[in-house]
């Protein structure tokens, strides 16, 4: 695996490291992410996980001033990347939240996917999900990957969702955390939004209304 | 401060606040942080204080101590007590002045900082003797751009098109980023992009041919292919500028985008000594 570093504007670096969504390649994304937290590159503002990549903003006058720019913290990350290994991974805890699946586009979902209601239940909630990464809004979490089976395009426009809703968009799943216009097709909600870090693993109960 | 009237949209802000990226918390902040710091810097606040951003029609308010006042940013003919007062000037208030504005002449979001005057009693509105003039960084010139990762998406004519045209702000623009009014620009490919980190600056490209660009109320992570990126410097400019104005880019490289924030940074450091210097020396000689 060779990992491509790209300029995001003039202050921030992207380590990509593939382009398909899978497990294997979001755990290299967080080890470095836990790398780059422990022994943080100077100028280091945030570290952004994402699906294959890790985005380091940087402070533009301190790397300018006494890095060459973006241009010597891309030879930094290199050498970073090329010597062994030491951080901590921390392990992904597993959050259990209860849904009530009975979200406005529930009945959509089971007719676009030709299957019935209680099957898109059972299969949203049979599998254990990967929390890829945070974003969108604060504390909202991208996770997957969703059974093919219930795969759904997004809806043309946003509508309003409250908090709380549990949504589906592509092979991803996610918990709006407020209330906010929205493109996901809902399926449920719960009460329970724990605060989720990259690399956790979520599970979701099905409970009676 | 006491608030007479609300604004359309009065908020504090300070710097952007880094360091929660990964939870989805962008660093927000200050659309125009050049204006911020100088209308700190011209009070003796700190770096990291805030100050009072607003947008046309701005709000009403009342002074309840006597403070020191600095109006930076946007010309909204700033007025105490309905009369007019100089912009990027300390001037110095009394308890129960009333800070308004009157019509907006320039700009899109007026900053206002405030320090308290704990051993003075001011008893009328006094400008004082000094002021800093911010003209060398809002120029008209375009505004500079770097490539993105997808700018080759685009067709060489739509490349051509985002460096030669003017473009239209719309007016549903807010302080996540302003839509961009221009023709649709052309795709070569349309292949679809997993989510990854965006910053302030991003333009990025709409399925639809359209462009955003992202300012300091972003995403920490966007979708959509990532034509460009607005240069750090080039920020305040670009957010001084609003529906009715007309935005040209151009590219240039990295190594201009550092040493044009090192510019400005040199500058507003520059500008914290000498207004730390003025307002020590003016105490001085008014003990």
């Amino acid at each position: 695996m060779n990992p491509q570093i790209y300029e995001l504007g003039d202050s921030a670096l992207t380590i990509e490291f593939g382009n398909e969504i899978s497990g294997n390649l979001h755990q290299e994304v967080m080890k470095r992410f836990y790398q780059f937290q422990s022994v943080p590159l100077p100028g280091t503002l945030d570290l952004i996980p994402a699906y294959t990549s890790l985005t380091i903003v940087f402070d533009l006058g301190v790397v300018a001033s006494r890095f060459q720019g973006l241009k010597g913290m891309k030879n930094l990350i290199e050498e970073k990347l090329a010597e062994p290994f030491s951080a901590v991974i921390p392990e992904g805890r597993l959050h259990e939240i209860p849904c009530l699946y009975e979200g406005p586009d529930l009945a959509f979902v089971a007719s676009n996917c030709g299957l019935s209601e209680a099957d898109v239940i059972r299969i949203h909630s049979e599998k254990e999900y990967h929390v890829f990464f945070l974003g969108f809004l604060p504390g909202f979490a991208y996770m997957g990957t969703t059974d093919e089976r219930i795969t759904v395009a997004r809806k043309e426009k946003p509508v309003k969702i409250q908090a709380g809703d549990i949504g589906l968009a592509g092979n991803q799943t996610g918990i709006y955390p407020s209330a906010s216009p929205g493109g996901w097709q809902i399926i449920g909600r719960t009460n329970t939004i724990p605060h989720f870090r990259a690399g956790d693993r979520v599970r979701f109960i099905p409970v009676p209304a | 401060m006491k608030l007479i009237k609300k604004g359309l949209l009065d908020t504090w802000q300070s710097l952007p606040m880094y360091g929660l990226q990964h939870e989805g918390i962008p660093p927000g902040g200050a659309m125009d942080i050049f204006s911020l710091q100088i209308a700190n810097a011209l009070v003796g606040n700190d770096v990291y204080d805030k100050a009072l951003e607003m947008h046309f029609p701005a709000g009403v308010y009342q002074f309840e101590k006597s403070t020191l006042l600095a109006v930076c940013g946007a010309d909204f003919t700033a007025c105490l007590d309905n009369v007019s007062i100089p912009m990027n000037q300390p001037i110095k208030v009394p308890p129960g002045a009333i800070l308004s504005f009157a019509k907006p002449a320039s700009g899109q979001r007026v900053y206002v900082a405030t320090r308290p005057l704990l051993d003075e009693q001011v008893s009328r509105v006094k400008i004082l003797p000094w002021s800093m003039n911010p003209e060398n960084v809002f120029t008209d010139e375009p505004i500079r751009i770097l490539c993105g990762r997808e700018w080759d998406q685009i067709k060489a004519c739509s490349q051509q098109l985002v460096l030669s045209k003017s473009f239209g702000i719309s007016p549903t623009s807010n302080r996540m980023g302003y839509q961009l009014v221009q023709e649709p620009l052309k795709m070569v490919s349309t292949s679809s992009m997993l989510s990854s980190a965006v910053t302030a600056g991003t333009i990025q490209l709409l399925p639809s041919g359209q462009l955003v660009v992202l300012l300091a109320g972003h995403q920490t992570t966007g979708g959509y292919p990532r034509l460009a990126h607005v240069i750090s410097a080039d920020l305040p400019r670009l957010a001084q500028k609003g529906h009715g104005d007309s935005l040209r880019f151009t590219l240039t490289d990295p190594t201009t985008a550092e040493y044009e924030w090192i510019f400005i940074q040199n500058y507003l450091q520059q500008v914290r000594n000498v207004c730390a210097l003025k307002l020590s020396q003016h105490r001085f000689d008014h003990r």
